[in-house]
Parts: C-alpha cells; structure tokens; sequence
C-alpha cells in the first residue's frame, strides 16, 4: 500500500461529501491536481483566484455546504486574500487548499513563496500549515468542521509541495479520522441559557410594538420556519438587514423589508419606534443601524447570536442570548405558547399600515429616463416563478436596487457581498450558486464597475457549462461612488467615469456567451425568457441614466429616522 | 456603552490559555493590535497540561475594549480559555535581571552586597567590574527596585520578564451576561 498527501486531500475531500472544487493549478498544487485526475470530484477552472473564492463562496450560501477552492502558493494565494476577506465578513464557509514551496525552502524567498497563513490569519476563521502527509487528513477535517460549525467562516489549509508528494506506505483508512486536533474549539454550538430565554418571552409578550430583526445568522442558522412560527405567534412585523433577506419571504404580510442605509423607510421607522427588538443573527453593522446611539433608542434590545463576542460589540443590549438562531427561536415559540396571553398588538399594525402608506415608494417614470434601475429589476419579480430563481449581486447602486426592488422568497436565494462590499463578487458568485443549484435560474443583478472586475468568469461558465444571467446595469460609471460625490463632495466628480468603455455586447461575445443591449422593458422582458432557456450565458447590458440615485438613504452618521427619501438637493 | 467606547485607562492583564503550537500568538496579538492597543509585556509558557500554554499580556486600556479584546480572542479556534483582570486585582511576578557597573570602587561593591541582601536580590554573577543581580517581585515593586539601583549604580543592562499572573480564567467575564 502507498499513499502520497495529495491522495490523502482527495481522499479526504470524497470521504467528506465533497462534488466539487473551484480552482487555477499551479507548480506547488500540481501533487493534489494530479490527485484529482483519478477523482470523481469535479473541477472547475477559474481565470483568476479571487473568482475562484468567490465561486465557492456563491456555492456555499446557494447551498449551505463547504464551498472549496485550491490555488497554487504565492501569487495564487495572494490572489484568494479578497475573495477569503469577503466570505470572513459574511460568515460563509470556505475552504481553500492552497500549495506552498517545499518545505527546505519555506522562509528562503524561493520562487512564488508566500507567507500566505501569516497573510490571511486576521481573515479567516482558522489557518494552518500542514507539515508531513501523515497529519493530511486530520488537518482536512480540522477545516471542514472549523470552517461548518458555530459561526461559519473560511479556513484556509496551506499545503507544501512535498508534503503533498510524501508517499506513505500505510492505506487511508490507517489515517482516515473524524476528530480535529483543535483542543480549544467545541463545534457544538452554545447552548442557550434557559433563564434568558424565560425572559425574552416574557418581554416579547408583554411588548406593544414588536419589531424582529433578522439576520445573515437566520439563513446561516437555517431558522426560516422558526423565525416566521415566531413572528405568526407574536404578530410582530420581521425587518431584515441584508444577510438576512429572503430569511423571511418578502411578500408576506408581518415582512418589512430590509433596514439601513438604502433600507425601506417604513422599515427604519419601525424600527425606530419599536418598544421590543429582538434582532436574531445580526452583528448591527454601521450599514444597519446608522447613528448607533440613536438605533432603536426606545426598544428593549434582545440579542441573539452564536456569537459570544457580537454581543455589546456594536449596540448595548438589554438581554443577551447567546446559541443558535434555529434554536432560540424554537425555545422562545415553546415557551410562548406555554405562556402566551394573546396581545394583538392592533394600533401597532395599524402603525406599521400607515408607515408602509406613507413611503411607499413611487413609480412614476421620469421622462428622460428610459429604463429605470428599479422596474429593471422589478422585471425579475414579474417574468420569474417565486422561488425559481437565485439571484446575487455586484457592490454599489446595483447592489442597492437589488436589494430594494428584488423579492426574496426564501434564504439562501439572495447572495451578496454584504461585510467587505466586494465589488466583482455577483458573476463568479452567481457560477458558484448554479453549481450548486443547476436547477435555479440565476441571475446577477451587476453595475458595469463590479461586472469588469471579475468579467473573465464568464469563459469558466462557457468551458464548464454553467449559464447564468448576467444582467448589468451599466450607467458608465461607478455609480455609488458619483452618488456620494454629488451628494457629499458637492458634485466634484473624480475618477467615477467609466466612460462606456468597454462595449459590453461586444465583449462578452468574444467569450462565447450571448450579449445582448436593451433598450426598452418589452425588449429586457424578450431578453430575460430567452436567457432562461439558453444553454450558455447571457450578459443583458442595460443602459441606465448615469444620474440615477439610490433612494432612501440614511446618510453616514445619521439616525434611521433620518432617512431621506428623494435626493436632497433636487430642485434647488 | 458598548464594548469598544471611551473609560479611564488602566493597566489591564489579559491572559490566554491556548495551545502550544505555531501561530497561536500571531494570531492572538493580532487582535490587540487591530484594536490599536499596545503590548507593554508578554509572557508565554508551558502549563502543566502537554501541549497548552499560558499568555499573559500586560496593556494599557479601558475596561470596554479589555472585555471586546478578551471576546474576541476567546473565539480564535487555538485559544481554550481567556480572562481580563486590572493589573491591581491580581497577584503579579515579574523577574528582573541587570548588570551593574561597579569599576574599582570597593565602596560600591560593599553597598551593593548590602542592598542586594536588604532587598532579596539574587546575586547571579561577580566579577572585577560589574554585578548581576535578579529581583522577583510585582510590577511595582521590581520598579522600586530599578529606581533605587539607578540612583546609586550605573546599569550596563537591564532585562524585565513582564508580569505573569496566576488568576482564574475561562467565561467568567467580570461584566458577565
């Protein structure tokens, strides 16, 4: 019997339920590629490694499981920093292989070293290095269940080349194991103290104006049917922050919609007059709360997290829970229906009526405006099934817009570079989820400045036969950036004119893919069925006014009920 | 007030039961230094457990971030336990080592003999022209101590372990939840 370490990773890989890994091979990681060519495990080629990241990220929140990418060592590594920063923020669980030089030339400057475990060790969840092929399995193992377990984030596993070419003459099965060699972390998640939880109930049932919020925690957590069991049982109106979209469906009528910066107004205001907020997976980002001194100032704050150290991180809160979002809400719809005495909560959601009334947004369409972002992307709403669709997105504007006007029906079906704004995230993501979900349509809801950052994805999902929809929102500029300019710089725009270069039918075709401009919706509705049935990629540019604008908005340092709903210097 | 706001500033031990393997402090001291916080002493060793090791920092800091900094380094997969205490609430040691310059005065080397038996100094090595002498103690004791051998004695070197600490450690975070 022989065994190399490149064997002992794929065999790893295969005993743990692994289909599929993103990768770009390279002089220190051709052991385990080698490894793989004897493997049923499915690769799929990037063009870049944070591309690669990023498609594992997208198949990990499309999925809920691990999402792998390998990369050879040093500029292969460096590359995957973004891409592990991105999923780090949004607790996604990522697991990258990465080949290091050999082991005699570690610290020798040797050709495409990297310190690559001292680079991503603020990033990511756990690092290690592995230092001889015996200790391969376990330290694989070690990453799944540190990266899968409590609150999930990426690991990455730093293998060198001769490592991964040590040959061992014991079989797997001699090595194969189960436990981690991490004595300090307990991969069962805390247990929720039952006092608090008494408590919460106690304070949820007594309150008048209810608000839940939820969180990336929910959909990680998988405690959909829980929170909406709570939600039913309370009367409470549920807002989410944009993790947590499609934690709850949008359409129901107890959902607000997302909070924050570019949240709904009607919701921040919710949330600003709520006397109970029971924010469940939330880490109350700066994008979330706004002013945090003035966040939900009137409320008895209940936090639930698995996440010891989020608590008072951000906001004070009154009663702390620390566990599992599926389980808290478990226990707290047990122990109000134990106790429940029925409060109905009417002049709140009469409340909530008239907030909803009052902003709602309008629809009117300007003249000069052909198509509008936000019954662009409304469209989808229309043509596409609730449910049959995943969508992800670039940063900036068309992040925003998704995030508005998009309704999620259910979690993991909104994906997002929500912590890190990772522009060049939506089309690698958007790869990744359809792997994982071949028989979703996806579409990423993209800006012409985050689509060309990562546009090379688009010859992986040619030559691996993964079509997408890419659908770009493409006002010629870095629109986020030019909406601040105008709004805070007073209009001095600087290096936020992309200037229409490049033309981007023409440059996706030249990938092989179908490119195709709009420019009317009859035209975007035609594009978007036919899309759905191709068997490659489609990239639907759609020319939007450079102008256009995100409202509402919270600017940065003011309260949520400081929301403005038009642009503030309109008419002027 | 949230973890991470304005207090008084205090000295503050954090220590860090964690496993004895490579990285362990980079990552650990990491988190201090994103927090902008700086080191003024470290000691990491052995405990009786194989293959454990126990982290005492001594840093200057409110009591907010001293529970963010512990919170935070409580979740990294390597450390096993950890807890904060103001450098006044516990029982501290640090060792003290310094060479002094004593030249031909015979005076000198009389005085200092006598000073290094008044104050428990260890005498570790003599020879023609200086003494090394080593002092135990706590933080403020070993600095009385250095004041006290600077206003006599030229020190031609001085090496401070920092203060290590024997305290309860684990969740039991002072403002618990």
């Amino acid at each position: 019997m022989s065994l190399s370490g490149a064997e002992a990773i794929v065999k790893t890989l295969e005993r743990l339920g692994v289909r599929v890994v993103f990768g770009i091979p390279g002089g220190s990681i051709l052991p385990l590629y080698d490894a793989l060519y004897s493997s049923d495990i499915r690769h799929i080629l990037g063009r870049h490694e944070q591309q690669v990241a990023h498609m594992a990220d997208g198949y990990a929140r499309a999925s809920g499981k691990p999402g792998v990418c390998l990369a050879t060592s040093g500029p292969g590594a460096t590359n995957l920093v973004t891409g592990l920063a991105t999923a780090y923020m949004d607790s996604s669980p990522v697991v990258a292989i990465t080949g290091q030089v050999a082991r005699p030339l570690i610290g020798k400057d040797a050709f495409q070293e990297a310190d690559i475990v001292g680079i991503v060790t603020p990033i990511t969840k756990h690092a290690i290095q592995v230092l001889s092929a015996r200790e391969v399995p376990r330290a694989i193992i070690t990453a799944f269940t540190i990266a899968t377990t409590r609150r999930p984030g990426p690991v990455l596993v730093d293998v060198p080349v001769d490592v991964q070419r040590e040959v061992l003459s014991e079989a797997y099965e001699g090595l194969a194991t189960d436990t981690i060699d991490v004595k300090g972390y307990n991969p069962m998640p805390p247990k929720p103290s039952y006092d608090s939880i008494k408590k919460a109930a106690r304070v949820l049932e007594a309150a008048e104006r209810p608000v839940i919020l939820a969180g990336g925690g929910v959909v990680w957590s998988g405690a959909s049917r829980e929170l909406l069991d709570l939600a039913e049982l309370l009367g409470a109106p549920v807002a989410t922050t944009l993790m947590g979209k499609g934690a709850i469906p949008e359409d129901h009528p107890l959902a607000l919609g997302m909070i924050g910066m570019h949240g709904k107004a009607h919701a921040n205001y919710a949330v600003a007059e709520c006397d109970v907020l029971l924010a469940v997976g939330v880490r109350f980002s700066d994008r979330t709360t706004g002013r945090v001194e003035s966040f939900a100032e009137q409320a008895f704050k209940i936090h639930v997290d698995i996440d010891a150290s989020e608590i008072n991180k951000n906001v004070k809160v009154d009663l702390p829970i620390v566990g599992d979002a599926k389980e808290v809400l478990r226990l707290l719809v047990s122990e109000l229906v134990r106790g429940l005495k029925g409060g109905s909560n009417e002049a709140w959601h009469r409340r909530i009526r008239e907030l909803k009334e009052t902003y709602v947004e309008s629809s009117s369409e300007e003249p000069h405006c052909k198509l509008k972002p936000s019954r662009v992307v409304r469209m989808l709403n229309e043509v596409f099934a609730p449910g049959s669709l995943v969508v992800t997105t670039g940063v900036g504007q068309n992040q925003m817009w998704a995030a508005q006007h998009y309704i999620a029906h259910s979690p993991r079906t909104f994906i997002t570079s929500g912590g890190l704004g990772t522009m060049g995230f939506g089309l690698p993501a958007a790869i990744g989820a359809k792997i994982a979900c071949p028989n979703k349509t996806v579409v990423d809801i993209d800006g012409d400045g985050s689509f060309l950052m990562t546009v090379q994805s688009l010859a992986t999902s040619v030559t691996e036969n993964v079509p997408v929809i890419a659908l770009v929102l493409n006002n010629n500029a870095l629109g986020m950036v030019r909406q601040w300019q105008y709004i805070m710089y007073g209009g001095r725009f600087i290096a936020s004119d992309l200037k229409g270069v490049p033309d981007l039918v023409a440059l996706t075709r030249s990938f092989g893919v179908e490119g195709v401009r709009v420019e009317t919706y009859e035209e975007l509705r035609r594009a978007l069925r036919e899309a759905t049935t191709s068997e490659v990629t489609t990239v639907i540019d759609v020319p939007i006014p450079q102008d256009e604008k995100v409202f509402p908005m919270v600017l940065p340092g003011r309260a949520l009920r400081e929301v403005l709903l038009h642009d503030p210097t309109r008419g002027r | 007030m949230t973890l991470r706001e304005v207090g008084e500033v205090e000295p503050v031990v954090i220590i860090a039961i964690v496993e004895d393997r490579p990285g362990v402090l980079y990552k650990v001291s990491s988190i201090i230094r994103r927090a902008g916080v700086n080191i003024d002493a470290i000691t990491v060793a052995r405990t009786v457990e194989d293959g454990v090791s126990r982290m005492t920092f001594l840093i200057n800091t409110t009591r907010g971030k001293a529970e963010y900094l512990a919170r935070q380094i409580e979740k990294v997969p390597t450390v096993i336990a950890v807890g904060w205490h103001l450098l006044k609430d516990v029982h501290s040691l640090e060792v003290m080592l310094a060479r002094i310059s004593l030249g031909d005065d015979r005076h000198d080397r009389r005085e200092l003999a006598l000073l290094a038996k008044t104050l428990s100094l260890k005498i570790l090595e003599e020879t023609a022209n200086n003494m090394v002498v080593a002092a135990v103690g706590s933080p403020e004791e070993v600095e009385r101590v250095i004041e006290l051998l600077m206003s006599k004695f030229k020190i031609l070197d001085l090496a401070r372990s920092g203060p290590t600490a024997l305290t309860e450690v684990g969740r039991a975070w002072p403002e618990s939840f």
